[in-house]
């Protein structure tokens, strides 16, 4: 060690020197000691950070669940949408397919729109032949001529056949992977549903759609959709073949009933032309029986006064039935006539407005003593508002005696008939009826009494005689007023005939004043 | 002549009858023989074929016999009915107190893009005087394109406090007779009609904030210090194993990236709309580096909230008054958000603006607007409202 010297300036820097040194090392005290501070700082400023960015990065992880969170929720809500769309595109679609009663038609309303409104851009519908292969019927986005070789290769593939057949759709979401890469390669689509066409006659088809990208992958929802859309469209082929049987049948039985209407109106045609002959022929026959009737009839007439000479009693009585049948056999005749001439349109009816009640008056006093003879009571009942109507009296006359003579024929003594005139207003006619507490007829005979010579089997009928024309006369007058006549009858009880009388333009509207 | 304003739709299959119908339904509403001006928006399927579109469209001229026309492609239409995925939709306005200019450059992929902006600023510019004019529509055509340029080429012709409201929406474009692709087109209002923006989207930071640590124009390169892309697949892991290669699919759409601004609860949004192979993300508008962004998250409240604060602010800016037209463009992302629901925010926007407003929309690929804080910007997911009134 050497020893430190030291210039003699006459000063002793000594103490300066050890002011210095504790000054300096003060100083450096001092710095140690902030530096001691700062670092502690430092590590309260890191422990700070350090926690603050432990929260950024619990708040990120917080964030990726949230996230996540929120886009599922955003999936979700994608695929809610999907199936809304879905549900309202199917069901535009399924009213457009219903209204199509042509099974091509059927196929063409799958277009394009619906078909991207259900969230696919390609779509293939399929029907089956008779040879079990497949026929496109509607394509979008997909190549025809490759179609045809896929649809080859798919009727070959058994298994998915028979699979289609038991109703499986298939889907990218989940066919087995082989399934998958098969349709796959078939059509060229990544994301697709295979969904059957089933009717109650079993396979008819396919419907096939899909999307090539991966943002348009399928979802359980699309193939719930696919399935019922292919369900539609089947149910709407089967209505369109349903709808041409019935229209097929339809048209045969419309030819069918064209045909025999063309028959009837054939059968009718000849009815009407056989009764104008019978017509002519009763008119003619008729005429040529009167002629030489009269005849017999005037010359028996004068045998029986016995102008030219007399006569046995026993040839008079003769000549007598001679006369009463020749005057039944004129009747006959003269009615024959009428009703030919009624029915041929060679009678016009005599037609004037007039009440009805007076010529009612004229037949009380006309039928009296048949009527006493039965000890018969007639009621006239014409009801006060009937109005004047135009009718030929002559004829009228004659329905009315008809009717009222087959009443007397049938009613027991002590019976009552009864005419009863009623205007209908509502209906514009006049009702005339004439009822007895008689004998009454049968049900299957009320259809036929109008029918010219039927005469009802029963015991009157037996004993009195009668041409059968009388109620068949009534039927053609009233008619030829325009009016309709039938018959209300229960056996045992009574009979009523019914026969309208229009009005015309001779009665006032409503009823009578008073 | 107060000003006449008719719009006409149909959705006919055939294009040259769908713009037949709307030109005649519009043309039934006006009554007027001559139009000053005609827009038109359509959905893709009515441009597949240019030979049938410019039948379609010289019919359409026929019957409007429109001074100006102008037109584009929109992935779907908004009008006062409700929305449609396809259609024609067709506005025609006639009125001496409204001026019109119409302008168009095509091709623009090839040209320096603020140049490109520029230019359509001073064409529009051009077709009245500075004290006239009071907004603008602007319509993109290209997706992918670094559309800030664009923007800084508008602000620079028309003035970066000028009411701009446009829209990216990729397809054919229509000027007067010609249809244009690649094109940036735009319409131009002035006189004593005011024309007002606003722009909102509803979206929610979600998470810790990053930075973006590269970026390159409107791609981000990094964040973080990672490839961009790495924010997805951290959030998203699964999800994005099965999405195809540079695609983000419906999560770009529905998680988009907020970048933010000025304001601190203010974000810039952005759909990424590819992804690179080094995992860069591709915007539309430029990212700048060192820009905190955040993932974002969306639900049909706040993003109806949103659409209620933009038309509430039309009408503040329009003193209280109802417009006497609204257009709507609303973001094809609030569409995925809001699914079947999307009317909701259409009618929310009906109500603060009056239900016999006229409107004329679309949904769009993005948006250019200014928001509160912001100059101009390309904005994504959001819903911008002009009113004219």
């Amino acid at each position: 060690m050497h020893d430190i010297a030291y210039p003699a300036t006459g000063f002793d820097l000594t103490p300066i020197l050890a002011i210095v040194c504790l000054v300096l090392l003060t100083g450096l005290g001092i710095v140690l000691y902030m530096l001691i501070g700062k670092s502690e700082e430092l590590r309260e400023f890191k422990a700070t950070y350090d926690k603050i960015m432990g929260s950024f990065n619990e708040l990120d992880e917080q964030a990726k669940l949230i996230v996540k969170t929120d886009l599922e929720l955003n999936k979700a809500q994608e695929e809610l949408d999907r199936r809304l769309n879905g549900l309202n595109t199917l069901q535009n679609l399924a009213r457009n397919m219903r209204t199509s009663l042509d099974e091509n038609e059927a196929f063409q309303r799958i277009n394009p729109e619906l078909i991207a409104d259900l969230g696919f851009s390609r779509m293939l519908a399929v029907s089956s032949n008779d040879d079990a292969t497949f026929a496109s019927r509607a394509t979008i986005d997909l190549d025809p001529k490759k179609i045809e070789i896929a649809l080859g290769k798919l009727s070959a593939n058994a298994d998915l056949v028979n699979a289609l057949r038991n109703g499986m759709v298939f889907s990218s979401l989940s066919s087995s992977q082989k399934t998958r890469a098969f349709i796959v390669s078939l059509f060229e689509t990544e994301h697709f549903i295979l969904a059957p066409l089933l009717t109650q006659k079993g396979l008819t088809g396919f419907l096939f759609t899909g999307n090539r990208y991966n943002a348009s992958a399928i979802t359980e929802g699309d193939e719930e959709l696919i399935g019922i859309l292919a369900s539609q469209l089947a149910q709407t082929i089967e209505n369109t073949h349903l709808f041409e049987q019935v229209y097929r049948s339809s048209q045969m039985l419309e030819t069918k009933v064209s045909e025999r209407t063309k028959e009837l109106s054939h059968a009718l045609k000849d009815l009407e032309e056989i009764s104008k002959k019978k017509t002519e022929f009763i008119s003619a026959v008729s005429h040529e029986l009167r002629t030489p009737l009269t005849s017999i009839k005037g010359y028996a007439s004068l045998l029986i006064t016995g102008k030219i000479g007399a006569i046995p009693d026993s040839v008079k009585e003769r000549l007598m039935k001679i006369n009463t049948h020749s005057d039944n056999l004129v009747k006959l005749i003269n009615d024959l006539l009428d009703i030919a001439r009624i029915e041929s349109g060679r009678v016009e009816m005599k037609t004037a407005p007039q009440p009805i009640k007076p010529m009612l008056n004229n037949i009380n006093d006309l039928l009296t003593p048949q009527l006493s003879a039965k000890t018969l009571t007639l009621h006239v009942q014409v009801q006060a508002d009937a109005p004047d109507i135009e009718f030929d009296a002559s004829q009228i006359e004659r329905v009315f005696i008809n009717l009222i003579s087959n009443a007397i024929k049938f009613t027991p003594p002590h019976g009552t008939i009864t005419i009863n005139v009623i205007p209908q207003w509502d209906k514009k006619n006049l009702l005339c009826e004439v009822a007895d507490t008689g004998i009454g007829i049968r049900k299957d005979d009320v259809a036929r009494v109008f029918d010219e010579f039927y005469r009802v089997d029963n015991e009157i009928n037996m004993n009195v005689k009668g041409t059968g024309l009388g109620l068949a006369l009534a039927r053609n007058i009233v008619e030829a007023h325009g009016g309709k006549i039938w018959v209300t009858s229960e056996l045992g009880t009574g009979t009523m005939f019914h026969f309208t009388l229009p009005f015309k333009h001779t009665a006032k509207e409503g009823p009578r004043a008073g | 002549m107060p000003t006449n304003i008719a719009i006409g739709f149909s959705s006919a299959n055939d294009p040259v009858t769908a713009f037949k119908e709307a030109a005649i339904m519009a043309k039934t509403q006006s009554g007027l023989p001559r139009h000053d001006l005609t827009l038109i928006a359509v959905t893709p399927t009515y441009t597949a074929a240019d030979a049938h579109t410019l039948t379609a469209l010289e019919n359409l001229r026929k019957i409007l016999n429109p001074e100006r026309l102008i037109g584009l492609t929109a992935p779907a239409l908004i009008r006062m009915e409700g929305i449609e995925n396809k259609g024609v939709l067709v506005l025609t306005i006639s009125s001496d107190e409204i001026h019109m200019g119409i302008a168009a450059q095509h091709s623009i992929s090839l040209l320096p893009l603020q140049d490109t902006g520029l230019k359509l600023a001073r064409e529009l510019a051009s077709r009245m005087s500075t004290s006239e004019r009071h907004g603008a529509l602007i319509f993109c055509d290209p997706l992918a394109l670094n559309h800030t340029q664009i923007v800084r080429g508008l602000q620079e012709g028309l003035g970066r406090a000028f009411n701009v409201a446009g829209v990216i929406s990729p397809g054919t474009m229509f000027l007067q007779d010609h249809l244009l692709s690649d094109a940036l087109g735009g319409l131009i209002f002035g006189g004593k009609t005011p024309f007002t923006c606003a722009i909102r989207h509803g979206w929610q930071p979600l998470g810790k904030p990053r930075i973006v640590t590269d970026s390159e124009s409107n791609l981000i390169r990094t964040i973080d210090d990672k490839p961009a892309i790495s924010i997805y697949r951290e959030y998203f892991p699964e999800d994005m194993a099965g999405l195809p290669a540079g695609q983000l699919g419906d999560i770009g759409l529905l998680y988009p990236l907020g970048l933010s601004t000025m304001h601190p609860k203010e974000y810039l949004i952005k759909n990424p709309s590819a992804i690179l192979p080094d995992g860069s993300l591709v915007c539309q508008g430029e990212i700048t580096r060192g820009t905190q962004v955040h993932l974002m998250i969306g639900d049909k409240d706040s993003c109806r909230r949103a659409a209620h604060d933009a038309a509430v602010e039309i009408r503040d800016k329009l003193h209280g008054r109802n417009p006497k037209l609204a257009f709507i463009f609303a973001s094809l992302a609030r569409r995925k958000l809001f699914g079947r629901s999307a009317g909701q925010e259409l009618n929310q926007i009906k109500e603060i603006l009056g239900l016999a407003c006229p409107v004329f929309g679309m949904y769009t690929y993005g948006e250019f607007g200014a928001a509160t804080s912001t100059d101009l910007q390309t904005h994504n997911a959001s819903i911008l409202i002009a009113g004219l009134g």
